[in-house]
């Protein structure tokens, strides 16, 4: 391990090194606990879970979000206003999300 | 097939399509920051309430404080809420990486890239499903706790590893600008970046280093944390009881149901209304002196004890109650143990994973460590235990197990 930067930042080499080292070790540990503490009849509807949720987030979501930006925002002149309504819609994104959660289970 | 490809990978944005002022290092690296501590919490109070469900001789948990796990895991759920908008803001700040070019360089740019996705992965997951569990929507196919413990350990290693590779730019990203203005670095994911920017279009208008694009950052950041301490503030009423009139979004009222106190298992649910109700109920206690059933009218006539103790839902919603019944101390030494062993519970449900638990040695001896036979001076609603229930000092709820139908003390068989 050398005391110098990688790549840059001011950042100490070793730093990052052991924060990767770390994190490497961390996962073997999840990955073993995956195969030891969570029952094999179980991995595929996670994966699923797993792979299901990036991609609703990144085909749907966030293309969801950017469209929206690009219509509405692009069309609004004043900046001040754009703030305001990029902050409305990001604010009530978010509670409309754990409310449709909410009604879901509401209605359960 | 290869130029058919070409022609749709042509089609898919680039980075550079998306000229937003809100993709910039320093946005990344603030919401980053307030994520990680956010994991940090979750990952903390997480494997706290593991170690109460799974203890290690190295590390045991004792009944002080009392509202030791009513905060630590009220603090989970409500940190995994927080995680709602700062995993959203964090990802849409960090959307145009997902379409760097060329898809990958080699080998190192390759692991890079899989480490992104494996933590973009498991922290969603985590998000999703932690949300949906709260509010009791067990539609996973898997059991939840087991698969939530694994990923816990995925997302913290995965955010160990991108913090190292990420550390430069997370660095300067917060060093630059305390202001957030100027044309800073942008996108900085490791990746370099491609090209000049273009100005205008896309997802957002105006020139990126322009005040323009400051206040479009400074929006930006202030809505990620007024959504965020929203949300909290909606939700938290759960457990703390000041902003129960504002819980509008909790997935809890923690004082709804028999007796003023909410109930997860049902008698009906649990399958136990008839044995719970059978006049012939008597508990089977087990000890070194011997086994002895007693009724529950010899429990009212043994040394009754009040306590005032939280119970505290590994779902994260809690209340406090008071509670009365039989020390579990004197019922162990009435076994012919010791007031310090520790016992074993068993409920009269036949079947579910918590229908067992075990009541650690520094629990039984504490006084507040009862066999509850009665409510706020009500005798127990069914749906909370009848005819008897542990009540226990710092001890998540599914661990207060309920219809109890047999007590065995220190370790007899
Ligand atoms: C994103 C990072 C997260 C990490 C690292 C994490 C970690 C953990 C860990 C280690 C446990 C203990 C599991 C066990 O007892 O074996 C746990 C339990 C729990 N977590 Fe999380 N968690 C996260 C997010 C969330 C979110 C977003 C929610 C919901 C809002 C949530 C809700 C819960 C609940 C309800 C439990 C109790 C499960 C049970 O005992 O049945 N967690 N968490």
């Amino acid at each position: 391990m050398n005391g110098g930067e990688v790549a840059g930042g001011g950042v100490p080499g070793w730093v990052r090194v052991t924060l990767v080292t770390a994190g490497l070790v961390v996962l073997a540990f999840g990955a073993w606990t995956a195969l030891t503490w969570v029952p094999a009849r179980w991995w595929a509807p996670w994966a699923l879970w797993l792979a299901g949720g990036v991609a609703v987030h990144d085909g749907v979501l966030a293309p969801l979000i950017v469209v929206l930006g690009w219509v509405v925002l692009g069309r609004v002149r004043s900046p001040r206003l754009r703030e305001v309504l990029r902050g409305i819609v990001l604010v009530l994104g978010t509670l409309a999300l754990v409310a449709l959660v909410a009604v879901w289970a509401g209605a359960r | 097939m290869v130029s058919a490809a070409r022609r749709i990978l042509d089609r898919v944005p680039r980075p550079e399509d998306f000229t937003s002022a809100v993709h910039d290092e320093r946005v990344v690296a603030r919401v980053g920051v307030w994520f990680g501590a956010a994991i940090v919490i979750l990952f903390v109070t997480g494997l706290v309430s593991h170690l109460h469900q799974n203890p290690v001789w190295w590390l045991p948990f004792g009944p002080e404080p009392a509202w030791a796990y009513r905060v630590t895991q009220g603090l989970h759920v409500a940190a995994g809420f927080a995680c709602v908008p700062l995993l959203l803001a964090k990802l849409y700040a960090v959307y145009p990486r997902l379409f760097v070019r060329p898809v990958v360089t080699g080998w190192r740019h390759g692991l890079e890239r899989a480490s992104v996705g494996l933590l973009v992965a498991a922290t969603v997951f985590q998000v999703v499903t932690g949300v949906l569990n709260v509010f009791q929507l067990y539609v996973f196919g898997f059991g939840f706790t087991r698969v939530h413990y694994a990923t816990s350990w995925i997302v913290f290693g995965a955010v160990l590893v991108h913090v190292g590779v990420q550390l430069p730019a997370v660095v300067r990203g917060l060093a630059s600008g305390g202001d957030l203005s100027g044309s800073g670095v942008r996108g900085g994911h490791a990746v370099p970046r491609g090209g000049t920017v273009p100005q205008g279009g896309a997802d957002d208008v105006g020139p990126r280093g322009s005040d323009e694009a400051q206040t479009t950052r400074r929006g930006f950041l202030g809505a990620v944390a007024v959504a965020t301490l929203t949300l909290t503030a909606l939700t938290l009423g759960q457990t703390w009881r000041p902003l129960r009139p504002v819980a509008l979004l909790a997935p809890r009222d923690p004082e709804a149901g028999p007796q003023g106190l909410a109930v997860n298992k049902t008698a009906r649910g649990a399958g136990v209304v008839e044995a719970a109700t059978d006049p012939g109920w008597a508990l089977e206690l087990v000890g070194p002196g011997g086994a002895v059933r007693l009724s529950r009218d010899d429990l009212l006539a043994l040394d009754q004890h009040e306590a005032v103790l939280p119970i505290a839902c590994v779902e994260g919603w809690s209340a406090t109650a008071r509670w009365g019944g039989v020390r579990v101390r004197d019922l162990a030494a009435l076994a012919g143990g010791r007031p310090d062993d520790p016992v074993h519970v068993q409920s009269l449900q036949a079947r579910g994973s918590y229908r067992e638990s075990d009541l650690p040695g520094a629990y039984v001896a504490h006084e507040d460590t009862l066999l509850a036979l009665r409510l706020d001076g009500e005798d127990l609603a069914l749906d909370h235990g009848f005819p008897a229930r542990i009540i226990a000092p710092n001890r998540p709820g599914v661990l207060q197990t309920k219809w109890v139908a047999r007590l065995v003390v220190g370790g007899a068989a």
